[in-house]
């Protein structure tokens, strides 16, 4: 190296030092931004998850199974009191929309929804269940199996329901409903296939109670065994 | 990253989206009867013809037409129009367990009536505008003593009869009632 070329040289490790400063600032200000853009990232999903998660989860929650402001649970049996009354609740009003169903107002019928078993299992078709009880006291009711889409269940039987002109009782006045897929003696509703499903006990003009409730008469729903 | 989560900065931004949540729970618990209803009362309405009275076949599990329908009951329905003319509807009323109902296009029910409220064989109603009121009807003095005047929130809506077969084997009577039910405009249920 001739002392000739250091001068020349010297002007070029000075951009490069500049370069290698400028890039380390550059390289930290971008790491630094990018930090704070991730930060603001998570903490925005944070505040949308939270945001979606509570408020579309309690509100399918308290759509499909209420909350004790406006269902009476009675063992398996869900009523919602404002039902089909044009003072209904918004939850009560959505969960009937959501259902499909055309409910007559409380003051002439009362709908029991059951889609548990004793245990609180979910109901199934491949299940053989025992009901039991001296049924609504009513002018009418009846009892009757639909599928999770608010549709009956197929069988081969045309047997879609069991009413209380139509039930079978024992000396003492005790009804007893078998629900299997296979012919049970007496009071049989068939299962259908082996999905799930839902009883819907509909009773007209209730024998309600000072706060307008009533009873389903029918205690819980104890399954019996499964294929 | 568990002290990111728990710094103050986020636990303000969790606390917001819990606020938000809130607003987004009442949205949608509002929003679901109009939004759902709509779609299923167009569903049903297309199904149904306007002022005429429609008896629905026995309920079985390929013919229903909305869900949770009785398969012990038997059905007519009325798709009421009340723009013109009140609409008159009759029926007998073999038993206290029939029931009338009237319902919204949101599928509420504001006015239900059974056999054991009216204690007769027969009942009519007629449905008029809220604002008209008994007395502006149209129809005078030639309505019968037994017609009630039902004053209605909205021009239309839907009338539904529910006739259970209270006892085994009256199938073929209920069927026979069911074919008297008329439903049409005041002055056409007039002339016959």
């Amino acid at each position: 190296m001739s002392l000739g070329t250091l001068p020349a040289r010297r002007p070029r490790l000075r951009l490069r030092h500049a370069l290698h400063i400028f890039e380390g600032l550059a390289f930290r200000a971008i790491r630094r931004w990018l930090a704070r853009l991730l930060s603001i990232l998570v903490r925005l999903s944070l505040f949308l998850g939270t945001a979606l998660v509570t408020g579309l989860g309690s509100a399918y929650f308290v759509m499909d199974k209420g909350t004790s402001l406006t269902v009476v649970q009675s063992g398996p049996w869900a009523l919602w009191p404002a039902a089909g009354r044009p003072d209904a609740d918004p939850y009560t009003r959505a969960h009937f929309a959501r259902l499909g169903a055309l409910p007559i107002g409380a003051a002439s019928a009362h709908y029991f929804m059951a889609t548990t078993d004793a245990n609180g299992a979910p109901l199934y078709g491949d299940c053989e269940y025992e009901l039991a009880g001296s049924g609504p006291e009513a002018a009418w009711w009846s009892l009757a199996l639909y599928g999770h889409d608010g549709r009956l269940k197929e069988n081969d039987f045309d047997r879609y329901a069991i009413t209380g002109a139509t039930a079978l009782r024992d000396t003492s006045g005790r009804i007893t409903v078998r629900i299997a897929s296979d012919v049970r003696s007496g009071n049989w509703l068939p299962s259908g296939d082996d999905g799930g499903f839902r009883l819907l006990l509909r009773v007209y003009q209730p024998a309600a109670d000072k706060d307008g409730l009533s009873s389903p008469g029918f205690g819980t729903i104890e399954r019996i065994g499964c294929r | 990253m568990r002290r990111f989560l728990l710094s103050r900065q986020s636990l303000f931004w969790i606390f917001g989206g819990l606020l938000l949540g809130g607003i987004v729970h009442i949205l949608v618990v509002l929003s679901t009867p109009r939004s759902i209803a709509s779609t299923a009362s167009q569903q049903l309405w297309a199904a149904v013809p306007v002022n005429e009275a429609t008896v629905l076949p026995p309920v079985t599990a390929d013919a229903q037409l909305f869900s949770y329908m009785a398969p012990d009951v038997r059905y007519v329905l009325c798709r009421y129009d009340i723009s013109k003319d009140p609409v008159s509807v009759r029926t007998p009323l073999l038993d206290g367990s029939w029931s009338i109902s009237l319902y919204d296009e949101l599928g509420s029910n504001f006015y239900t009536i059974t056999g054991s409220d009216l204690q007769r064989r027969e009942a009519e109603l007629i449905l008029a505008p809220s604002e008209d009121g008994v007395t502006a009807l149209p129809f005078g003095n030639d309505q019968p003593t037994t017609a009630i005047t039902v004053s209605v929130p909205e021009r239309t809506g839907l009338l539904v009869i529910r006739a259970p077969e209270s006892a085994p084997g009256r199938r073929a009577e209920i069927d026979r009632a069911l074919s008297q039910v008329t439903c049409g405009a005041k002055s056409r249920a007039r002339n016959g």
